[in-house]
Order: C-alpha cells, then sequence, then structure tokens
C-alpha cells in the first residue's frame, strides 16, 4: 500500500509540471513530421507506418529528454529533500524508482498520444489490432529508448557539473541513435545491442529497421536479447545514478 | 557603475563565457589534422556534425544560466531589478557564443571546410542559428522559470531548425532571416513579460 501511494503521490508531483508537458507536445510533433516526410516512411495507414513512427519518437525525443533529465536524481539534495525522504519507512531506492517513473510518465505521454491517436485513426479504417501495436511500441521499443537517454542523463547529472552533464548527454545520445558509414565512428547500430528497437521492430514486428543489420535479418530472438540487453542498461545507468548522487554535496 | 554590474555577472559566468571558445578551438584543430589526411568529402559530414555541437551548447548554456537562480525576490527588492539580471545574462552568454561562432566560420571558412559553404554570406547559418535558439530560449525561460523545460526546449528548438527547417529552405538569407525576425520578436515580448515583478517573485516561490 505504501508503495502505491507513492507512486500516486510522484504521479502528481509530475502531473505539476505542466510546463514540461507542454514543451513535449512540439517535441513529439516534430518527431512525428520528420516521421511523415522521411524517405523510408511507409505512411501513417499500416503497421509497418505505425512502427516506423514509434522509431523515429525513439530516434529524435530522447535528445531533448537527455537535455532536461540531469538533474534527475540530485534535485532533492539542493533542497534537503532527501534527508527528509531518507526518515520515511520505504528504502532510498524505491523512493529514486518512483521519481523515475513520474519522469518516465511526462517523457512517453505526448508521444503515447500520437500513436494512439494515429492507431485509432487505423482502427476507423477497420485494423482493429493497431491499438494494441501501438501501446506494444510505446513499451518496448520507445520506453527503453528513453529511459536510455533519461538513465544517461542522470548519471552524467550527478557525476558532472550541470552543464557539461547536459551537453555530454546529448551528444552521447546522438552516438547511440544515429550512424552514417560518412563518420568513422564505432556504433551498435546495425547489431542486436543497438539501443532504438531495430531488433524488437524487425524480429517482433517484421518491419524494416532503420540501419541494415550486420549480420542478416533480426530474429524474435533477437528482439529478445536486445530487450534484456536494454533493461540491463537502464538498471545500471540508474543505479549507478543514484549512488553517484548519494556521494555529493551540493552542486550548483 | 554599468560596466561594474556586467562585470559582476561576468564573474559568475566566466567558465561558462570560455565554453564557446574552447568548442571553436576544438572543432578547428579537428579541421586542421584532419585537412592533411582526409579528403574533402570524408571531412564534410564530420564537419556538418561538429558545426552543431556550439548551436546545441548555445542553447544548453543560456537554459543554465537563466534558471535556478534562488534570489529572484532580493534582486527585484533592489533598484537593479531581475529583468536587468536576466537581460544581462542572456547578451554576454548569447555574445560569447555569437563571437566564438564567427571564429569558427572563419577559421572553417580560409580552410574550405565550412559545409554548405556560399562564401562570406553563409556566416548567417552558425550565427543565426545560436541568435534563434538563444531568443527563444530566453521567452521560455522567463514563461516558465524551469531548467528542465527550457533545455528540453531549447533542443526541440535546435531539431526543428536542424532536420525541418534547414533541409527544406536552402538559401542561406531566408532560411535565417525569417527565423530570426520570429525569434527577435519572442525575445522581445520575453523582454515584456520579465518586467512584471510580482509575477517573477511568485513564479520563482511556486517552485
Amino acid at each position: 500500500m505504501r508503495i502505491l501511494s507513492l507512486v500516486r503521490i510522484t504521479l502528481l508531483m509530475f502531473y505539476r509540471r505542466k510546463a514540461l508537458w507542454i514543451a513535449s507536445i512540439p517535441l513529439a510533433l516534430f518527431a512525428l513530421f520528420l516521421a511523415y516526410a522521411s524517405p523510408m516512411s511507409p505512411g501513417f495507414s499500416n503497421i509497418q507506418g505505425l512502427v516506423f513512427t514509434g522509431q523515429v519518437l525513439a530516434m529524435f525525443t530522447p535528445l531533448a529528454y537527455a537535455a532536461s533529465f540531469s538533474d534527475l536524481m540530485t534535485a532533492g539534495r539542493r533542497t534537503g529533500m532527501d534527508e527528509l525522504e531518507s526518515t520515511s519507512p520505504l528504502p532510498m531506492a524505491v523512493i529514486r524508482a518512483a521519481h523515475v517513473l513520474g519522469a518516465w510518465v511526462i517523457c512517453i505521454s505526448s508521444s503515447l498520444l500520437f500513436l494512439v491517436l494515429i492507431a485509432v485513426h487505423q482502427a476507423i479504417h477497420g485494423n482493429g489490432e493497431a491499438i494494441l501495436v501501438a501501446l506494444a511500441v510505446a513499451l518496448v521499443i520507445l520506453s527503453p529508448s528513453m529511459l536510455i537517454a533519461m538513465g544517461i542523463s542522470a548519471l552524467l547529472g550527478a557525476l558532472l557539473p550541470t552543464i557539461v552533464a547536459r551537453i555530454l548527454a546529448v551528444l552521447a545520445w546522438a552516438w547511440l541513435a544515429f550512424y552514417t558509414p560518412l563518420l568513422p565512428l564505432p556504433t551498435l547500430n546495425g547489431g542486436p545491442l543497438s539501443v532504438i528497437g531495430d531488433p524488437i521492430a524487425q524480429g517482433w514486428f517484421h518491419t524494416n529497421p532503420m540501419y541494415v543489420p550486420v549480420n542478416g535479418p533480426f530474429t524474435a530472438q533477437s528482439g529478445v536479447i536486445s530487450l534484456l540487453w536494454q533493461v540491463c542498461i537502464i538498471y545500471l545507468l540508474f543505479t549507478g545514478a543514484n549512488m553517484a548522487s548519494n556521494h555529493i554535496k551540493v552542486r550548483v | 557603475m554599468r560596466l561594474a554590474f556586467v562585470g559582476i555577472q561576468l564573474k559568475r559566468l566566466y567558465r561558462l563565457v570560455l565554453l564557446p571558445f574552447i568548442l571553436t578551438a576544438c572543432i578547428l584543430l579537428a579541421g586542421l589534422l584532419l585537412e592533411g589526411s582526409w579528403s574533402p568529402g570524408r571531412i564534410r559530414p564530420v564537419m556538418m556534425a561538429l558545426t552543431q555541437v556550439p548551436v546545441i551548447a548555445a542553447g544548453l548554456s543560456t537554459a543554465f544560466v537563466l534558471n535556478g537562480d534562488p534570489i529572484v525576490e532580493l534582486t527585484e527588492s533592489t533598484p537593479t531589478g531581475w529583468r536587468k539580471v536576466q537581460v544581462t545574462r542572456l547578451l554576454i552568454i548569447t555574445g560569447a557564443f555569437l563571437a566564438a561562432a564567427g571564429l569558427l566560420f572563419i577559421g572553417l571558412h580560409l580552410m574550405r571546410l565550412w559545409p554548405r559553404d556560399q562564401g562570406w554570406v553563409s556566416i548567417i547559418t552558425p550565427v543565426g542559428s545560436i541568435f534563434i535558439v538563444n531568443c527563444l530560449v530566453f521567452l521560455i525561460a522567463v514563461l516558465t522559470m524551469s531548467m528542465p523545460t527550457s533545455s528540453l526546449a531549447s533542443i526541440a528548438i535546435w531539431l526543428f531548425l536542424c532536420f525541418i527547417w534547414d533541409p527544406y529552405i536552402t538559401d542561406p538569407v531566408r532560411q535565417r532571416l525569417v527565423p530570426m525576425i520570429i525569434a527577435a520578436a519572442g525575445a522581445i515580448f520575453g523582454w515584456k513579460i520579465c518586467s512584471d515583478a510580482e509575477r517573477n517573485v511568485v513564479k520563482v516561490a511556486a517552485l
């Protein structure tokens, strides 16, 4: 019961940050435009289009979330809120997890809204399973990418001065999400360790991946590996951020 | 009097003022190192990516300097006022980034490495981007007084410019002039709102 009320309070706290919600909507709209205008786009009228849109949202919107959540784990430290929290009967890890949950709800909601709108449009035109696919895409493609971007932001924010952390987090996500053979950089894209949902999109939804897989098309198994890998990274990033934020003093 | 005031703000922000010049130096150094060994066709995409970094840094730095000051109420109770502080910080950080972007353009232009170079008129590309992003971030910082929101918005504006606006409007002057006018209008609007002392104090107290 304590955890449920914690979740309720956290959602309420993040619901009040209306400016962040409002700013997320144009961000998601820009990504939607990119999904629509892309020469690779399969359009918005089928399952392929829905998954493609989800992937474009998962590539572009985390750029901004990587910039904005660097104080996710350290904000309480400035106001002394963490001292108050440490007197509560819940473990600190649970409380910090609730903060992440609240931030995740803000990140996902505008993208989820547009995905569901597209799915409803498809459902009216006879594609009944579209709504389920939209929810699944938001859960297995969009959420891991956003959580990874937020995790990078939170970890760097706990380790480095704010402005350096913000810039580096954006660059780190840009490196993770974008790849061109013209730049001589190593990349995770094209393999099962990609964090923008290529293995899941091709393995589970049978769509064309953003980056051509290096070792043949992705299978359902590579989708499972990819999801587990992303869950591991997310766990490590937030645990690291939590540990790092326990060691710092007030940093402005 | 005025100079001393700018000096105090500069003292507070001097590390951030150095940041754009460090970025410029790093990018120019990368250009110098690559120029001898790589073909221009290979350097071009590298430079296209690297020249976006100052724009991202400008937006995030502006979001950083304009938010998170806990003594708004104190500033409002002095003859200086909060708006003067905000605008001075905005001008310092924007001036530094514009100067560094100008240097970056001149360096890369002389090395013939600037992507989509159309002569000296192309200097409007980096200078304009930074002007647009900073003006709009100022408006959003005044409206929300929240660093996460301003940072998010700065990346959203950059995303719009870099991926949606620039690829479709290719003439360098029209590409920058129209959004610069809109951004300047936004900044003037922000400047007007920022004069409301009561709003500033209540807004920061509500955070």
